[in-house]
């Protein structure tokens, strides 16, 4: 039987931060995912570095922790960050009355804003709404949440920590006290000290195995994939947070959003047609170029949300809760917050759990710098294009152009099981074809060198395109008819559903 | 420029080729406009027509058509009717001149590019043997391009070992920039092909197995010419498109449409048709306009660019009809695909055949 000191329930960012920062305080920890890292909200989040100018208005406290993470994170994590700045820009008489409340509560939260003429505001990116009133600059940014997932993941393991993904489990009860986790496959138990529930939306149905009661709203928010980078910078729209006021270049895409709606679960969230569509007409209004381009993809994850009126009124700020508190020993949660105070909320977990163990070791995770990810992200393999001669024979996405090597890798040494995880370590099929072209060449890959039977790689593959194309059904126009041609593709031609 | 033509077709996809060689074949001038190379490509170049009927492989096509067709009213296959289907299929194998086998009212079974097997009406004869029963217990040799897209030959190797096949897979390093690029390099010389297999010694096995790259115009010729050099029976796979078997089968459909006097115009997009009392009066391109005296639209299920057509009323996915209520000289060869019962270019071919009689029989009563 495992025992471990601590055991970590969830993969996602919070759950990789506190396994790293544990580890590093010489805990020992083992985290169990229950699907892959960062298959959850982190990996559906917008990749969006806030300033915490989003919140600067109504939640100052939000506000003040992501200015305070976003230079932290900016500095130990620089390789899976784009500095790319943000604005906030008005473009209708009406945004203006927000300038006020806005400028006020970015100097209270201590968010760093700068005015921009209109003329600078088109120099940088010339594809804004013409109409554009007025700009602001602030220090918002793009960072890739797998990339960030991983280097965490990295570092945990290198310190040790044992970190179990595809392995879903339950909370271990003995006479009202958590003490441990019980693996739900194969029935096997592993006592910790305390176990962390870092499971975000799921965070509720987690306590419950304890007879704990913890109010946690699943939160749904879409977003929109754009093929084309139309800008450089974070677009917000100056006016309070609302639906589709957010554009986030990422890699050679941008990325809209989002929505807010309260759903019962939040697994298996899917687009719909009216939140694209919602997306597209906000997102218009900032550029108004995005519609009549090609939307490649659309999905939805759901925010861990934790109290207050509507989805835009609750706070983003974050709880980490003792159980102790009341009465159930061995068991913390940590719930709420943002991709960018996870850093955040993993110090003040592992706090709590080293004073609960009796440890004096201080956090470190804010001053020593992530390690770098073994995969090229599409602009570096964009910069190296053309000094690597011959590459393009092991090219296995073309969209994306990811190697032959770099799938090898993310099943060698990021630890993948499946072509989603491939998905995720490489950006393999995040392109304008979404898989379709290459989904089967890298499940030829797994069957030729990674040690897959053929029938279990043609499972996988099948699993995976089902997926693609649940999601794709929001989307219409060439995208549609060209997932569409490549069902007819794999279907008819290929004969996968027999 | 205002031209006058028997007949126009709008599209170069399996469906309009076969209705205008009919219409050619019938002794009518025939104008293929379309804007690019049509969609045979896009196929694997197997002719699907119903591979799959409540829920279990067809073997017998023709008994699965009957009931089929009495259950879906609706589809190409009840509009023409279980024997034309029949006899639209062993005309499209006879003019194929070689690249075609199978048929006969049988479904065969054939390796797809994924390694599975599916049931199908009609393969390329480079093909025939490409199922796990005519490789049960042999000995093969499977051929892997690095560069190579469109199959995946490890799952393949994989899936015929399971059946008990005894698979070598060798890597042949061709330059392999498309896959028609390669087949046409194999075609004009087989023996950079089959020098580079000399160390394998593939007389000692049964079969070499080679993904569709095997010629592209001579097809029968380089197939034969590899087999004699490698003293050894060489079969051909299916692959994804962009596929070699399908543009095969646009060559050997544009060449019967060629021998038809059938005028083909790639390039071109119709921008503009005219009704005027009940007929097709104009068809006009960028580049100028045609007077049909029938017109026949095949612009397919995947890239159709919804032409606006001023008062004519609008047609359901669901709609098949060849023919359109209240306009005499305008036909529709437009095919549906099924994932779920396997039908594809067999479709196709129905509809083009259909469409093609129709305007024939049309043009042949003196309609003008």
């Amino acid at each position: 039987m495992l025992r471990v000191e601590v055991a970590i329930i969830g993969g996602g960012v919070t759950g990789l931060g506190i396994a790293r920062d544990l580890a590093q305080r010489g805990v020992t920890v083992a985290l169990f995912e229950k699907g892959d890292l960062a298959s959850g909200t982190s990996g559906r989040a917008h990749g969006l570095l806030h300033s915490g100018a989003r919140y600067a208005v109504k939640d100052p406290v939000s506000a003040s922790e992501c200015a305070r993470e976003n230079r932290i994170l900016k500095k130990i994590a620089p390789h899976v960050i784009e500095d790319t700045k943000g604005m906030f820009v008005a473009v209708e008489e009406s945004d203006l009355e927000y300038e006020k409340s806005f400028l006020d509560g970015c100097k209270r939260s201590g968010v760093r804003v700068e005015e921009l003429s209109t003329e600078e505001s088109f120099n940088r990116e010339p594809y804004l709404n013409p109409n554009l009133i007025a700009a602001y600059q602030v220090d918002d940014a793009a960072v890739d949440p797998f990339r960030l997932a991983l280097a965490n993941f990295l570092d945990a393991r290198n310190n040790n920590a044992q970190i179990f993904t595809y392995t879903p489990v339950r909370l271990l009860v003995k006479r009202g006290e958590v003490i441990g986790v019980r693996l739900v496959k194969s029935g096997e138990k592993v006592q910790a000290d305390i176990v962390v529930n870092a499971t975000g939306a799921w965070a509720g149905e987690v306590c419950k195995q304890a007879g704990v009661k913890l109010e946690v709203k699943p939160n749904k928010g879409t977003l929109v994939v754009i093929s084309k980078r139309l800008t450089n910078t974070v677009l917000n729209r100056l006016r309070p947070p609302s639906d589709g006021d957010i554009i986030v270049p990422h890699q050679t895409t941008i990325i809209l959003g989002t929505t807010s709606t309260y759903v019962k679960s939040p697994e298996n969230l899917l687009p719909t047609k009216r939140e694209v569509n919602l997306i597209l007409r906000e997102g218009e209004k900032l550029m108004p170029l995005v519609r009549r381009l090609r939307v490649i993809r659309a999905f939805s994850g759901a925010r861990p949300l934790l109290e207050g009126g509507s989805g835009r009124e609750a706070a983003r700020t974050f709880l980490v809760i003792d159980h102790e508190e009341s009465g159930v020993e061995g068991l913390v949660t940590v719930t709420g917050g943002k991709l960018t105070t996870y850093r955040l909320m993993a110090e003040r977990t592992a706090d709590l759990i080293c004073t609960k163990l009796g440890l004096r070791a201080p956090c470190r995770t804010d001053k020593e710098e992530l390690p770098e990810v073994p995969i090229r992200d599409t602009l570096e393999r964009y910069e190296s294009l053309g000094k690597e001669l011959g590459e393009e024979k092991d090219t296995v996405c073309e969209c994306e152009m990811v190697t032959r090597s770099e799938i090898e890798t993310a099943f060698r040494v990021l630890a993948a099981k499946t072509l989603g995880d491939v998905k995720r370590r490489t950006r393999m099929g995040m392109g304008e074809c979404q898989a379709q072209m290459c989904a089967y060449r890298v499940a030829d890959l797994m069957a030729e060198s990674l040690g897959f039977k053929a029938d279990e790689t043609l499972d996988m593959l099948g699993d995976f395109l089902k997926e693609q194309w649940k999601n794709s059904r929001a989307l219409e126009g060439s995208q549609k008819v060209q997932i569409e041609f490549f069902k007819t593709m794999y279907r008819l031609a290929g004969g996968l559903d027999e | 420029m205002t031209s006058e033509v028997d007949a126009i077709v709008v599209g170069a996809g399996v469906a309009g080729l076969t209705a205008a060689k009919i219409i050619g074949e019938g002794g009518f001038q025939v104008l293929v406009i379309a804007s690019g190379y049509g969609c045979s490509q896009a196929s694997s170049g197997t002719i699907d027509v119903l591979g799959r009927y409540e829920g279990k492989c067809v073997v017998d096509v023709e008994s699965a058509l009957e009931k089929f067709v009495k259950e879906n009213p609706w589809h190409i296959y009840a509009l023409a009717g279980k024997k034309t289907v029949l006899s639209a299929l062993s005309d499209f194998q006879l003019r194929s001149e070689g690249l075609y086998a199978g048929g006969g009212g049988r479904n065969m079974k054939i390796i797809t590019p994924l390694g599975t097997v599916k049931s199908t009406y009609l393969v390329q004869s480079t093909m025939l043997n490409a199922s796990p029963e005519a490789l049960a217990g042999s000995k093969v040799i499977l051929i892997a391009f690095p560069g190579l897209t469109g199959y995946a030959p490890h799952i393949i190797a994989g899936k015929m070992r399971s059946e008990g096949i005894e698979v070598k897979t060798v890597k042949l390093d061709l330059p392999a920039i498309s896959p028609f690029q390669l087949a046409s390099s194999i075609e004009s010389s087989p023996e950079v092909l089959t020098d580079k297999l000399r160390e394998e010694n593939a007389k000692n096995y049964d079969w070499v197995v080679f993904p569709p790259v095997l010629g592209l115009r001579n097809v029968r010729e380089t197939w034969q010419v590899v087999e004699e050099k490698l003293e050894t029976r060489v079969v051909e796979l299916p692959s994804f498109p962009p596929s070699v078997p399908g543009k095969r089968l646009y060559f050997s459909l544009r060449s019967q449409c060629e021998k038809a006097g059938v005028e083909i115009a790639l390039g071109k997009i119709v921008s503009k048709i005219k009704l005027r009392r009940g007929r097709v009066v104009e068809v006009s391109t960028g580049e100028g306009s045609y007077v049909p005296s029938t017109l026949i639209l095949s612009t397919g299920w995947m890239l159709d660019r919804v032409l606006k057509i001023k008062g004519l009323p609008p047609r359901s996915k669901k709609e098949y009809d060849i023919k359109v209520e209240g306009v005499e000289n305008l036909f529709f060869a437009r095919s549906p695909v099924s994932h779920e019962e396997k039908i594809g270019l067999g479709a196709a071919i129905t509809t083009g055949w259909l469409a093609g009689k129709a305007a024939l029989d049309y043009l042949k009563k003196g309609g003008n």
